[in-house]
């Protein structure tokens, strides 16, 4: 049942009646308990609690009620979105049995839809990772390969929803860390506009530049959860009160004649992506849609002004724990931090006003005259765990590669603009790639239009690993 | 003149009581340095008048068609 089956269509056969939300759920656990030894997706698995959710919306249903577009739907998520009550403990030891105190906005609003949460998802320790490692809870391993890394921070939402474990889960991205699990375990993943989907019971990374979205096997399903999420929030200022399109709707408007930029060169990109990047250029060229050359900006001094941004944000909130518990961080998660302490307030804050004009800037050049924008999520193979293991192995080699993960992802995280992770294809050793596109301020339909479209004609989307026998 | 990993070790500890070793101080000279030139590189855009809420009122600007 669960196989290959997407979350559209199991909500659409739970609310017919041709299934129930308690066959579905316990074919989920069933799944789950299959893989979890393989590849650790779960930090906490709520069974009952999920059941019992099952079964009250199979009453509801047959009394005539369905709550909403996912009444019964098994959801999961990254273990940092709060639910009051439960332990969320953000990938960390230090939050190992911290009970929260609130329920994200995020989860009122899946919980109002008719979902049923299965527990929580492995992730990087406090969000800062691009990996999949994590020495509290152990690793999240890439379901196709165990040996090879997730992709980070959200690698359990990455993982689980390859596996078919989930029908669907909600990650947050600072850098990419939606879109690297994504494009690495061969997901949709959907980092919006910054301000498009409250922050409010999320934990921070960043709160700048923190954005909340959803992982998928499809992007039908990614339209519809983030029709659900998004939109405005009392209790989060910086959400925006722009009305929330009708994602799902937009997925059928026309794309013939959208016109896509690709940079001529791509610096820096394996051969193996550019070849993949190559194909999709041609599938998306057959939809109609044009394809522009376009110029890239140097992305360097956008990724260092994030960085800026990043280490003082996160230096500023996890001062206290760092002055008491300092041992209770990984080291590459307390390196990562250190020199927000270090860096002027006046250079923060310059950061901070450098964000609209290089938003500006990027608009008025590089998104000049296109819809969108066609970029690699990922500039190379996925590795091993082994060869980017830094907390374990440090080393100049290891560090190279994760400087390199998120050179096509942390800078929209920067500009704020949304972009979307798509599979089309796989690697050398058949691991998945993905490819991005981004999009103008608040113009997630048209991101979603053109990847529906591309996944109409190909099929990247419905490879799924296999559990040994 | 102190060189920058003094500089950053002493004010680690002096401002923010960390202390740090010589090798990491150092390799946090560097990465500050990095950090604050890509930064000053690109002050020369701001003006007084520059605010950082201006970035979501340019979110917030319908896209030119």
């Amino acid at each position: 049942m669960n196989d290959g089956t997407s979350l559209t269509a199991i909500a659409a056969a739970i609310a017919e009646g041709r299934t129930t939300s308690v066959a579905v759920t316990e074919a989920c656990l069933a799944r789950i308990e299959a893989w979890q030894p393989r590849i650790n997706a779960f930090i906490r698995l709520d069974r009952e609690a999920a059941l019992a959710t099952a079964h009250e919306r199979d009453r509801e249903r047959a009394a005539g009620r369905l709550r909403g577009k996912l009444h019964g739907v098994p959801l999961a998520h990254k273990d940092m979105f709060y639910r009051t009550g439960r332990i969320s403990t953000g990938g960390s030891a230090i939050r190992r049995d911290w009970i929260a105190d609130r329920t994200a906005t995020v989860i009122d609003r899946l919980d109002a839809a008719g979902a049923v949460d299965l527990g929580t998802l492995n992730m990087a320790e406090f969000a800062a990772g691009p990996t999949g490692h994590n020495i509290h809870v152990g690793d999240c391993c890439n379901p196709w390969d165990p040996a090879r890394v997730t992709g980070g921070s959200s690698s359990g939402a990455g993982a689980s929803v390859a596996a078919r474990l989930v029908f669907g889960a909600l990650g947050s991205d600072t850098g990419g860390s939606i879109r690297m699990p994504a494009a690495i375990c061969g997901v949709v993943g959907m980092k919006p506009t910054y301000g498009r989907v409250s922050r409010f019971g999320a934990l921070p990374r960043s709160w700048s530049l923190d954005h909340v979205g959803p992982l998928t096997r499809s992007v039908a399903d990614n339209a519809r959860l983030l029709s659900i999420i998004a939109g405005t929030d009392a209790a989060d200022s910086t959400a925006s009160p722009q009305a929330v399109p009708d994602y799902e709707a937009a997925l059928g408007q026309p794309v013939t004649g959208l016109r896509l930029g690709l940079p001529a060169t791509l610096d820096g990109v394996d051969a193996d992506v550019l070849s993949v990047l190559d194909r999709a250029r041609a599938d998306l060229e057959r939809l109609g849609i044009r394809i522009v050359d376009v110029r890239l900006p140097d992305l360097a001094p956008l990724f260092d002004t994030a960085e800026t941004i990043i280490k003082c944000e996160a230096a500023s909130m996890h001062r206290p724990w760092l002055e008491a518990r300092p041992q209770d961080y990984s080291n590459q998660v307390r390196w990562r931090m250190e020199a927000g302490f270090l860096i002027p307030a006046t250079q923060y804050i310059d950061a901070l006003r450098l964000r609209t004009h290089h938003t500006e800037a990027f608009l008025a050049t590089t998104m000049d005259g296109i819809d969108a924008l066609l970029l690699p999520t990922m500039p190379f193979a996925t590795p091993t765990r082994a060869a980017t293991d830094v907390e374990r192995q440090p080393g100049a080699t290891a560090l190279a590669i994760l400087a390199r993960f998120s050179r096509f992802t942390r800078p929209f995280n920067l500009l704020g603009l949304p972009a979307l992770s798509v599979p089309c294809g796989a690697d050398s050793n058949g691991l998945p790639l993905g490819l991005q596109l981004v999009g103008r301020p608040f113009a997630e339909a048209t991101l979603y239009a053109i990847a529906h479209a591309y996944q109409q004609v190909t099929d990247h989307h419905r490879r799924a690993p296999t559990l040994p026998a | 003149m102190k060189d920058r990993a003094t500089l950053i070790a002493d004010l680690a500890a002096d401002l923010q009581g960390i202390r740090l070793p010589p090798a990491r101080a150092a390799e946090l000279a560097a990465e500050v340095d990095r950090l604050n030139g890509a930064v000053r590189a690109a002050t020369g855009q701001l003006s007084f008048d520059d605010d950082p809420a201006a970035y979501a009122a340019l979110l917030a600007t319908p896209a030119p068609r």
